[in-house]
C-alpha cells in the first residue's frame, strides 16, 4: 500500500502541472496580458501600474537594449526601472492614439475638404495629432533622459532641503549672536558660528543653482528629440514558455497574489474556508447519515409501504426546485415562525444558531438523490448470496445490515464521498448567499462577477489538489473496507 | 424469506430525534437578541446589497465605499441635512469659502476644534514603523489624534493626484495650478526607491513637493488656485475624494490604508468583515456640532433631534446581504431599520396607489419615495460601422444617414412607460432628455422628439434612409438592407447576467420588432461589460449614470469630445458644435441668474444636436422607494451626500419593544411538523416491531 501511495503521490505533480497549464490557458493565453492587467488592477488603474504588474508577473521583460540601459543606470545607483516601465506604458498609449488619429484622417481623405463638417473634424483631429506629437516628444525625451532627469530632480530636491536647513541654522546663529551682543557678553565663538553657517548656506545655494542648471540642461536636451521612430522599446513581451514558468513558480510558492480589493488571496481564502466548512461539513455528515439510514431501511423493506413512502418522498424532494425550498424554508421557518435566525453569521460557537437552518435545508435538498442512490446500492447487496448465507447462519437483521450489507456497499459510497468532499470547501453558493454566510461559495461568485482572476485561479488550483488527495484517500479506503482490493 | 429481525431502538431514537428537532424552536429571535445587545445605546441597523470595496476616500469610487468614507472622514463642506434643494454648508470650515475677484483663488478657513481620531499611527512608538511591521496586536495602544490643519487638505488633494489607482482625480484634473505636473512626477517615482522600500521617493514627493495651486499659509487657511473658472469645484471636493486624511495614517498603514481608516469624522471603525458586516462606533473626540433646526412643517419629524449633539447614533451596524429576500425579511423582523424594495417583494409591500400595503402599515412601517438623479440609457458606439456616424462624402454620407436612421428607429421603438411599468414596478419616469428632474436644466419643454415612443416615425426614418420594410399593422416588421437584403440587426451589451437582464433582452427584442430592427442582447458580467465598453467592442451598451453633483455639466460631460480620451465618453460622440456649447456651459453657475439663463439656452441647443444625432437612447430616470420601520426617523433624501451617517437616528428602546412582538415564536407549525414526522416514524417502528415478531 505504501508503494502505491508513493507512486500516486509521484503522479500528482504531473496532474497538478496539467491543472496549472489549463488555468494558464484560461487566464493568460485566452486573454491579452494588458487585458489581464486591467482585469486584475481595475479599469481605472494607470498604464504605469499595469506595466508594473505585467513586469512583476513576468509578462513583459526588458529588451537587450533596455537591460543594458538599466544595468548602466544601476551601476550609477540610479533607480530607473519604474520610470522605464512608466515610459513604456506612455509610449504604448501614445502609439494607440496615433493609430486612431491616422485611421480617422484616412477615413476623411476621400471627403470634400471644403465641407464645413469635414473642415471642423479635420481641425479637431489636427489639434489632437499636434497634441499627440508634443506628448510623444515629451515622452520620448523622458524615456531618453529619464535617469538624468531623476538624478537632477533628486539633486534639486536635496539641494532645496539643504538650503532650507542651512538657512534656518544661519538665522539661528545670527539671532544668538545678536542676543549675545545685546547682552554685552563674549561673542567671538558665536561670530565664528554665524560666519560658518553663512558660508555653508552660501555653498548650499551654489549646489542648488548647479542642480537647477542640470535640470534645465536635461530639459533642453529632451526637447531636441523629435522623432517617435527614433526610440526603440525598452520592453518586450516575454515568450510564452517563460510566462508559463513564472506563472507556475507563483503557484508553487502559493503566491496567489492579491484580490482586486487589495487583500491577499490566501488570507481571503483562509477566512472564507472556516464558515464554508462549518456549514457544509456537519450538513454533509448529517445528510449522509440520514440518507444511509433511509437507504438501508428502503432496501430492507423493499416493495413494502415503507419503501414506497421513502421512494415517493425522495422523488418529491428531488422534483422540487432547490431555490424554492430555500426561499420557503427561510420565509416560514425563520421569518414567519421564528424558529431560526433569518440570516447572518457569528464567530466561534455563536455561529451554530445561524448554521442550523441552512444545514437542515442542505439535508433536505440532498435527501432524495442520496437516499435513492443508497437504496440502489443496498438493494444490489441485499440480493447477494452472502446475505442469504448470513441470515441462514442465524445472524440477526442488525448484524446482517450493518456488518455485511453496509460494509460491502461502502465502495460505491466512498467513490461518491471522494467526489463530494473536495467541493465542500468551496461551499454551497446558494445557501451561503441566502443565509449571509461569508464562505467561499459567496467569495467565488463575487470573484466570477468581478473577473477576479487570482481568486478564481486559487480556488481552481486548490480544488484540483484536494480532489487528487480525496481520490488517493478513497483508493486507500477501498483497500481498508474491502480486503479483496489490493493496492499496487 | 428469512425472518427479519431488527433492533428498533436506534431507529426509534432517530425518529424521536427528528420529531424533537421539529419541536425545538428557540434558535430564532435575532431581533430580540440584537436589541438586548443594544441596551442603553442608539444603534442604527442597516443593510447594503453590495460589498464594500474600500474606505480610502481618495480611492472610493462607488456609493457604498463613499458612504462609509463619510462615516470616518471629513470634507471641507457638506450638504445641509434638511434643507431642499440641498445646499452646501460648512463642515470643518468656519464659513463658506471666499473667492478672489477672478474666481480663481478659493480660500477656506478651518475650524480650530477638529481632531483626528486616536490611532496607533499617532503613537510615538509607531514613528518610522508601518502597520505590517507592528501587526494587529499593537493597534490597541493608540496615540492621541492631532488637530486637523490646512496642510492635511494640501496633502490629501496631492494624494488624490499621486495615487495611481485613485478613482477621483477627474474632479481636479486640469483645474488646480501645478497639480497635473505633480501627478506626472509622482507616477515616475512609483517604486523607484531602494529595494527594501521602493515607495519611499514617491511618499517623500507626496509629502514634500510643493504644488503652487495648493497652499496652507497657516494652520487654519487652505488656499486653492484654480487654472480656470470651475463652478462645480465645491461640489466636486464635497465628494469623498476631497476628504482629509492624516499623512501619518497613510504612511503607517500604506497598502492596508483602504481597510484601516483614520479620519476626523463622526465614527471610528469597530470592525469590518468583508461580505458580512461593518460596524462603526461613535468618535468620542468628534467636534461640537449640532443637528440643524427648522420650523418648517415638513421637518416636523426631526423635531426630537433638532439641536442634539452629533453624531446621534452610538453605533451604525451595516450588514452586507446580497439576496433581496433575507434583506426584506430581516427588515420585517425588526433587525434592520430600513429597506429598499426589490421587484419580488414590491407587490407585497406597496399598493398600486404608492402606499404601503395594509399588512405593513399595521406594523407601523412607512414608505418614502423620491426622484433619484440617475439616468438609465443605451449608448451607441459611434465607431461601429453599422450604427456609428461615418462622415460626409457622398458614399459615407449615405451610410451616416443610415446609421442615424437605425439609432433613431431603435430609440423610437422603445415604449419607456411600458418598460418602467413592467420591469421597474413604476419606479421611474421616462427619460426624454439628459438632465433629471430637480436639477437645473430639466424642463419638460426640452423633451427630445427622437426619444419619444413613436414606432411609425422610426419606421419612416428607416425607409427614408433607404431600408426596405416588410410587415404591417402592429408588426413584427423587418427592415432590410437594400444592398445585402439582410435584416438590420443591432446587438446591445447588457451589464448583468441576472434574470432581469434576460427580461430586458426580451423587451428590447420586442421593441425592435416594431420598427424592423432585430435587437439582440448580450448579457455580460459587469467586469466583462466594462472591458468591452473600454475597448469599444460592441454596437450598443446598456448604461447608467448616477450624477455626482447637482449640475447639468456632470451629465453633459458624458458626450463631450474631450472626454473620449478619459474614457467617460464611451459613445465616441465628437460633434464640434456640441463640444463648443459644452465648453461654455461648464463655466456657468446656476446661482448667477444671467448665467443660469444662458445655461438653459445652451442646454436647449445641445438637445437639438442630440435630437438630430441620437447617440443615446434614454430610457428612464429612477425613482427610489424605501421602507422604514416606525422607530427610525427617515433621513431627508439626498443622493449627492455621503456624510449623513452622523444625523441618523433609531429609537432603540422602541425597536426592542416592537421587535419582541414581531419575533414571537409560532408553536402550531412545529407541533404539526412534529406530528407529521411522528406518524411515519411510529409507522416505521411498528413495522419493524412486527418484523421482529
Amino acid at each position: 500500500m505504501f508503494t502505491y501511495i508513493l507512486r500516486k503521490l509521484m503522479y500528482m505533480p504531473f496532474i497538478l502541472l496539467g491543472v496549472v497549464a489549463l488555468t494558464f490557458m484560461l487566464f493568460t493565453v485566452s486573454t491579452k496580458p494588458e487585458a489581464l492587467a486591467t482585469i486584475q488592477l481595475g479599469e481605472k488603474a494607470s498604464a504605469r501600474s499595469k506595466y508594473e504588474w505585467l513586469a512583476t508577473k513576468g509578462y513583459v521583460e526588458f529588451t537587450e537594449r533596455g537591460r543594458e540601459k538599466l544595468s548602466k543606470m544601476e551601476k550609477q545607483q540610479i533607480p530607473a526601472r519604474g520610470t522605464m516601465l512608466f515610459n513604456a506604458s506612455i509610449l504604448a498609449d501614445l502609439a494607440s492614439e496615433r493609430d486612431y488619429l491616422k485611421s480617422e484622417i484616412d477615413a476623411l481623405a476621400g471627403e470634400d475638404p471644403e465641407d464645413k463638417d469635414v473642415k471642423a473634424r479635420l481641425a479637431r483631429l489636427d489639434l489632437r495629432r499636434h497634441k499627440n506629437e508634443v506628448e510623444s516628444k515629451a515622452a520620448i525625451a523622458n524615456a531618453r533622459q529619464t535617469c538624468l532627469l531623476e538624478k537632477a530632480g533628486q539633486a534639486n530636491l536635496d539641494a532645496v532641503a539643504k538650503v532650507d536647513d542651512l538657512g534656518a541654522r544661519k538665522a539661528a546663529a545670527q539671532e544668538a549672536l545678536d542676543k549675545a551682543k545685546a547682552a554685552g557678553g563674549d561673542t567671538a565663538d558665536l561670530e565664528k558660528a554665524a560666519r560658518d553657517a553663512a558660508a555653508d548656506h552660501e555653498a548650499a545655494l551654489k549646489e542648488y543653482e548647479a542642480a537647477l542648471a542640470l535640470v534645465s540642461r536635461v530639459k533642453s536636451e529632451s526637447e531636441k528629440i523629435t522623432k517617435v521612430e527614433d526610440i526603440e522599446p525598452d520592453l518586450d513581451y516575454t515568450n510564452i514558455f517563460r510566462q508559463f514558468v513564472n506563472y507556475t513558480a507563483d503557484l508553487l510558492r502559493l503566491d496567489f497574489g492579491d484580490t482586486r480589493q487589495g487583500r491577499a488571496v490566501t488570507e481571503v481564502l483562509w477566512s472564507g474556508a472556516g464558515p464554508s466548512l462549518a456549514l457544509l461539513l456537519p450538513a454533509f455528515l448529517l445528510s449522509e447519515l440520514i440518507a444511509l439510514f433511509f437507504g438501508l431501511l428502503a432496501a430492507m423493506y423493499r416493495k413494502s409501504s415503507m419503501d414506497h413512502t421513502i421512494v415517493i418522498s425522495s422523488i418529491v424532494l428531488m422534483s422540487l426546485n432547490g431555490i424554492a425550498i430555500i426561499i420557503a424554508g427561510q420565509k416560514f421557518l425563520a421569518s414567519d415562525w421564528n424558529y431560526f435566525p433569518i440570516s447572518g453569521y457569528s464567530t466561534g460557537f455563536g455561529a451554530t444558531r445561524y448554521l442550523i437552518l441552512p444545514a437542515l435545508l442542505y439535508v433536505l435538498l440532498s435527501f432524495g438523490e442520496h437516499v435513492r442512490f443508497n437504496r440502489i446500492i443496498m438493494l444490489d447487496e441485499v440480493g447477494q448470496d452472502y446475505v442469504r448465507t448470513a441470515r441462514s447462519k442465524g445472524l440477526n437483521e442488525n448484524q446482517v445490515l450493518f456488518k455485511h450489507v453496509l460494509r460491502n456497499s461502502l465502495i460505491p459510497l466512498i467513490t461518491r464521498w471522494a467526489v463530494a468532499i473536495p467541493t465542500l470547501y468551496t461551499g454551497s453558493l446558494i445557501l451561503e448567499s441566502f443565509f449571509g454566510i461569508p464562505g467561499l461559495g459567496y467569495l467565488t461568485v463575487d470573484a466570477i462577477a468581478n473577473s477576479d482572476g487570482n481568486v478564481i485561479r486559487a480556488i481552481v488550483v486548490i480544488g484540483a489538489v484536494s480532489f487528487m488527495l480525496a481520490n488517493l484517500l478513497s483508493d486507500v479506503l477501498y483497500a481498508v473496507v474491502d480486503p479483496r482490493v489490493r493496492l499496487g | 424469506m428469512a425472518p427479519r429481525t431488527l433492533k428498533w431502538s436506534p431507529l426509534l431514537a432517530l425518529s424521536a430525534a427528528l420529531a424533537l428537532l421539529s419541536l425545538a424552536p428557540g434558535c430564532g429571535g435575532t431581533a430580540a437578541t440584537l436589541s438586548s445587545q443594544d441596551e442603553g445605546l442608539v444603534v442604527v441597523r442597516r443593510s447594503e446589497s453590495g460589498d464594500l470595496k474600500s474606505i480610502d476616500p481618495q480611492i472610493a469610487g462607488d456609493v457604498i465605499s463613499s458612504l462609509n468614507c463619510g462615516m470616518c472622514y471629513d470634507t471641507l463642506l457638506q450638504y445641509d441635512y434638511i434643507k431642499r434643494p440641498a445646499e452646501l454648508v460648512p463642515n470643518v470650515t468656519t464659513g463658506m469659502p471666499t473667492y478672489s475677484e477672478d474666481s480663481l483663488t478659493v480660500t477656506f478657513k478651518l475650524r480650530d476644534d477638529v481632531f483626528f481620531q486616536d490611532n496607533r499611527c499617532f503613537h510615538p512608538d509607531a514613528t518610522g514603523k508601518t502597520y505590517r511591521d507592528e501587526g494587529m496586536g499593537a493597534q490597541a495602544d493608540k496615540g492621541p489624534g492631532r488637530k486637523l490643519v490646512a496642510s492635511d487638505f494640501v496633502y490629501s488633494f496631492k494624494r488624490l493626484a499621486a495615487l495611481p489607482d485613485s478613482n477621483g482625480f477627474w474632479v481636479l484634473e486640469g483645474m488646480v495650478e501645478g497639480l497635473d505636473e505633480f501627478r506626472s512626477q509622482s507616477f515616475k517615482l512609483l517604486d523607484t526607491g531602494p529595494a527594501d522600500d521602493p515607495g519611499k521617493p514617491w511618499r517623500d514627493h507626496l509629502r514634500t513637493a510643493a504644488v503652487s495651486g495648493l497652499q496652507a499659509p497657516d494652520d487654519h487657511t487652505f488656499v486653492v488656485k484654480l487654472t480656470q473658472k470651475y463652478p462645480q469645484f465645491l461640489y466636486a471636493i464635497t465628494l469623498s475624494y476631497g476628504a482629509a486624511v492624516p499623512y501619518e495614517a497613510a504612511e503607517y498603514y500604506r497598502r492596508d490604508f483602504f481597510r484601516m481608516p483614520c479620519g476626523s469624522g463622526p465614527y471610528i471603525l469597530k470592525s469590518w468583515k468583508p461580505n458580512w458586516e461593518i460596524v462603526w462606533e461613535r468618535n468620542p473626540k468628534f467636534r461640537v456640532e449640532h443637528f440643524p433646526t427648522s420650523n418648517a412643517p415638513e421637518h416636523a419629524r426631526f423635531k426630537p433631534l433638532m439641536g442634539k449633539r452629533l453624531p446621534i447614533a452610538d453605533i451604525i451596524d451595516t450588514r452586507f446581504i446580497k439576496e433581496s429576500q433575507p434583506r426584506y425579511l430581516k427588515f420585517l423582523a425588526g433587525e434592520l431599520d430600513s429597506s429598499g424594495i426589490d421587484k419580488d417583494q414590491f407587490s407585497a409591500a406597496v399598493t398600486p396607489q404608492t402606499e404601503v400595503t395594509p399588512a405593513l402599515a399595521a406594523k407601523g412601517i412607512y414608505l418614502k419615495t423620491w426622484e433619484d438623479p440617475t439616468l438609465d440609457y443605451m449608448t451607441f458606439n459611434l465607431r461601429d460601422p453599422l450604427v456609428g456616424t461615418q462622415g460626409n462624402d457622398p458614399a459615407r454620407k449615405k451610410q451616416a444617414e443610415r446609421a442615424r436612421a437605425i439609432r433613431q428607429a431603435v430609440s423610437m421603438s422603445i415604449d419607456r412607460e411600458d418598460y418602467i411599468r413592467r420591469y421597474l414596478n413604476g419606479r421611474g419616469s421616462p427619460a426624454l432628455q439628459l438632465v433629471p428632474p430637480g436639477i437645473t436644466g430639466y424642463d419638460p419643454k426640452f423633451d427630445m422628439t427622437s426619444q419619444k415612443f413613436n414606432p411609425a416615425a422610426g419606421r419612416k426614418a428607416l425607409q427614408a434612409a433607404g431600408y426596405r420594410l416588410e410587415g404591417s399593422g402592429e408588426g413584427p416588421y423587418r427592415a432590410l438592407d437594400p444592398d445585402t437584403g439582410q435584416q438590420v440587426s443591432v446587438t446591445i451589451c447588457l451589464r448583468s447576467t441576472a434574470a432581469s437582464a434576460f427580461d430586458e433582452a426580451r423587451f428590447y427584442k420586442a421593441s425592435g420588432d416594431r420598427v424592423g430592427v432585430q435587437i439582440n442582447a448580450e448579457p455580460l458580467t459587469f467586469a466583462e461589460f466594462l472591458k468591452r465598453q473600454d475597448e469599444g467592442k460592441g454596437q450598443a451598451f446598456d448604461a447608467g449614470w448616477v450624477m455626482d453633483y447637482p449640475d447639468a455639466q456632470n451629465m453633459m460631460q458624458l458626450l463631450w469630445g474631450g472626454n473620449i480620451a478619459t474614457g467617460l465618453n464611451h459613445t465616441y460622440y465628437d460633434d464640434p458644435d456640441f463640444n463648443r456649447l459644452y465648453e461654455r456651459l461648464r463655466l456657468l453657475e446656476d446661482s448667477v441668474p444671467a448665467e443660469k439663463a444662458e445655461k438653459l439656452q445652451l442646454i436647449e441647443q445641445m438637445y437639438q444636436l442630440l435630437d438630430r444625432d441620437v447617440p443615446w437612447v434614454m430610457i428612464n430616470f429612477r425613482k427610489t422607494f424605501a421602507l422604514y420601520n416606525p422607530w427610525y426617523i427617515a433621513p431627508e433624501p439626498n443622493e449627492f451626500a455621503y456624510s449623513y451617517g452622523k444625523f441618523w437616528y433609531s429609537d432603540t428602546p422602541r425597536r426592542t419593544e416592537v421587535a419582541a412582538t414581531r419575533s414571537e415564536t409560532v408553536i402550531w407549525p412545529a407541533l404539526l411538523l412534529g406530528l407529521v414526522l411522528t406518524i411515519p416514524s411510529a409507522f416505521m417502528v411498528t413495522r419493524i416491531i412486527k418484523a421482529q415478531a
